[in-house]
């Protein structure tokens, strides 16, 4: 579209249930000397330069026209007819909305049933305004349903869950609101068209168009930063991110499919009255769930591992050589932290023991480690998982008191030496590292370097030694 | 549920049935009722349309012709039943109304 002195193109929003604004401005335009030419995309107005004029507009919805037309359609053209035998002149139409004007100061207006006008108003308002944002807050029940059944350790922690239930909490909140604020004048206006007055102008727009676009640039920043992160981690789950997106923009065009199944079986006002009861509680309890997760789960979240040290009743750092080294696995991305101690057997089972009780530990095979072989520098050995996370601050601190010698919480015991097989793996200073292989129904799962120290490093058997492992058992063969 | 919607007509429906006595073009309905007021009642061109489909769709009126974008309707016996019903009402009404507001 060319635009020059005599052509000008204004992007704006138009709000079924405030149409008169637009009008209003049409005809302050037309009085400036521009005409409306068309509309596209349902928001760019397209005008042309002219006689400066004293005009009467409408702007009316077409209940037949839907949002996705692209051309005007029989049936409007029937109703256009009907328009333009009372003196309207047809500009265009966009989406269910059509454009007139008139000189005619005596032509009745369109639509002169304010009870009939204000149907109108509801049925066009129905998917964006009702049913998106109720299918929205559904959605995000369902992915904090979804979290909550999930592994409760990994909730606060990590980038992913913690952005992500960040941005449905911000979403939720705009929505509802939104909601609110729509059903509050669908009050108003039911009651103003009982009283046989005009159907009020809605004034308070919570910037809609705003939001939903914020929001959606939001979704998707948080789904190339996650897949971005799980890249590093090589974590596959977080790949299907992009796809929640993809689904919450196909909500739109499920909002319009429900709207007009809807209207098809007739539920009638009772039935949406019904939803609108249903809605307000539904609102309030994704939020309010929301926010106790992420309050309770990030005030508790030290308490927490306390607790959980508490059980296991041994201290685990103390002086040991902390190493920390990233494990990607289909489940979680983490870090495994390594601590090394003298730890008997019985310690051992009657903590497996408590630990096993809580179900967010995983099972762990039946431990036991060769006696009376000289290479095994310890009695018994162990070590730990610590869940990370993505957060550097967070992970960072974990680093620090970790060195400090402060507890943690522990999710699984990964120790399995029933099929280990030794092997020299490198030599340091003129010792022998050797190695422990896992095996697994004839694979190799881990490869365990045993130092004279006390120190274990998990080396995934699949990967070689890093420059910081190489370091650290230099270090620990030093001592 | 739709036809509760229609036991007590709105004036303006009430014209719309009354034109379509005999069979007319739906787009001369509006000229019809002003008319028939003397402009007391104004129907404008949307309520109309939309009422003209809703009419159909309850088997108040019938299409006998369509020319062009132009469609012809008349009223059906329901329709008149209909009609009739608000008539009836509305004597009620003026009944009531001279007796008790002498």
């Amino acid at each position: 579209m060319k635009e020059d002195v005599n052509h000008k193109k204004v992007n704006r929003a138009v709000q079924y249930d405030n149409l008169e604004a637009m009008a209003r401005y049409l005809e302050k335009m037309a009085k400036d000397g521009w005409m409306l030419e068309k509309v596209s995309s349902s928001t760019q107005f397209h005008f042309v330069k002219s006689e400066p004029k004293e005009l009467r507009f409408a702007v009316e919805i077409f209940s037949e026209g839907s949002e996705f037309d692209t051309h005007t359609i029989d049936s409007n053209l029937e109703y256009v007819e009907y328009c333009k035998k009372a003196g309207w002149n047809f500009i265009c139409s966009a989406g269910k909305i059509d454009y007139f004007y008139t000189e005619d100061k005596n032509a009745p207006e369109i639509e002169s049933d304010p009870k009939m006008k204000l149907q109108a108003i509801e049925k066009a308002q129905r998917p964006m305004k009702l049913i998106f944002p109720i299918l929205f807050i559904c959605m995000g029940l369902g992915y904090l349903a979804m979290q909550l059944t999930m592994n409760l350790n990994t909730m606060e922690t990590s980038f992913f869950h913690f952005s992500g239930m960040l941005l449905w909490t911000f979403a939720g909140t705009l929505y509802a609101v939104q909601l609110i604020s729509y059903l509050i004048w669908r009050g108003k206006a039911r009651k103003a068209v009982k009283n046989g007055e005009k159907v009020p102008a809605n004034k308070k727009n919570f910037g809609f168009y705003g939001a939903y676009a914020f929001i959606l640039i939001c979704g998707i920043l948080h789904s190339v930063i996650t897949v971005w992160v799980g890249l590093q981690y090589q974590e596959t789950i977080v790949f299907m991110i992009p796809f929640i997106w993809i689904f919450i923009l196909l909500l739109v065009f499920l909002s319009y499919g429900l709207s007009s199944f809807a209207e098809k079986i007739k539920m009638g006002r009772t039935a949406y009255k019904v939803i609108s009861m249903a809605v307000l509680p539904i609102c309030f309890t994704a939020i309010l769930t929301n926010i106790i997760i992420i309050v309770v789960f990030s005030m508790n979240g030290e308490r927490d591992s306390r607790r959980r040290i508490d059980a296991m009743d041994m201290k685990v750092f103390g002086d040991s050589e902390v190493f920390v080294r990233h494990e990607g696995s289909n489940h979680h991305w983490g870090h495994f932290l390594l601590c090394f101690d003298q730890y008997t057997l019985e310690a051992h089972n009657a903590d497996r023991e408590k630990m096993l009780k809580d179900e967010n530990y995983q099972k762990t095979g039946v431990y036991q480690i060769p006696d009376g072989e000289e290479h095994v520098p310890v009695t018994y050995t162990w070590h730990f998982d610590v869940y990370q996370t993505g957060i550097p601050a967070i992970y960072n601190r974990i680093l620090k008191e970790a060195k400090a010698g402060k507890d943690y919480r522990m999710l699984s015991i990964r120790f399995d030496y029933d099929k280990a097989v030794r092997e020299p793996a490198l030599e340091v200073n003129g010792i022998t590292v050797m190695t422990y292989e896992e095996n697994y129904d004839g694979d190799v799962l881990y490869r365990y370097l045993i130092t004279d120290a006390d120190t274990i490093i998990n080396a995934r058997c699949d990967e070689a030694l890093t420059a910081d492992e190489m370091t650290v058992i230099e270090k620990s063969f030093m001592r | 549920m739709a036809r509760a919607k229609y036991k007590t007509l709105t004036e303006q429906m009430f014209y719309i049935l009354i034109c379509l006595k005999t069979e007319c073009c739906g787009i001369d309905i509006m000229e019809m009722v002003a008319e028939m007021t003397d402009g007391r009642v104004v129907l404008g061109p949307g309520t109309l349309y939309t009422l003209l489909g809703d009419f159909m769709k309850q088997g108040f009126i019938k299409e006998t012709a369509v020319e062009g974008r132009k469609r012809s309707y008349v009223l059906t016996d329901s329709g008149r039943d209909v009609l009739k019903e608000e008539y009836e009402r509305l004597k009620a009404q003026v009944v009531d109304y001279e007796r008790n507001m002498p």
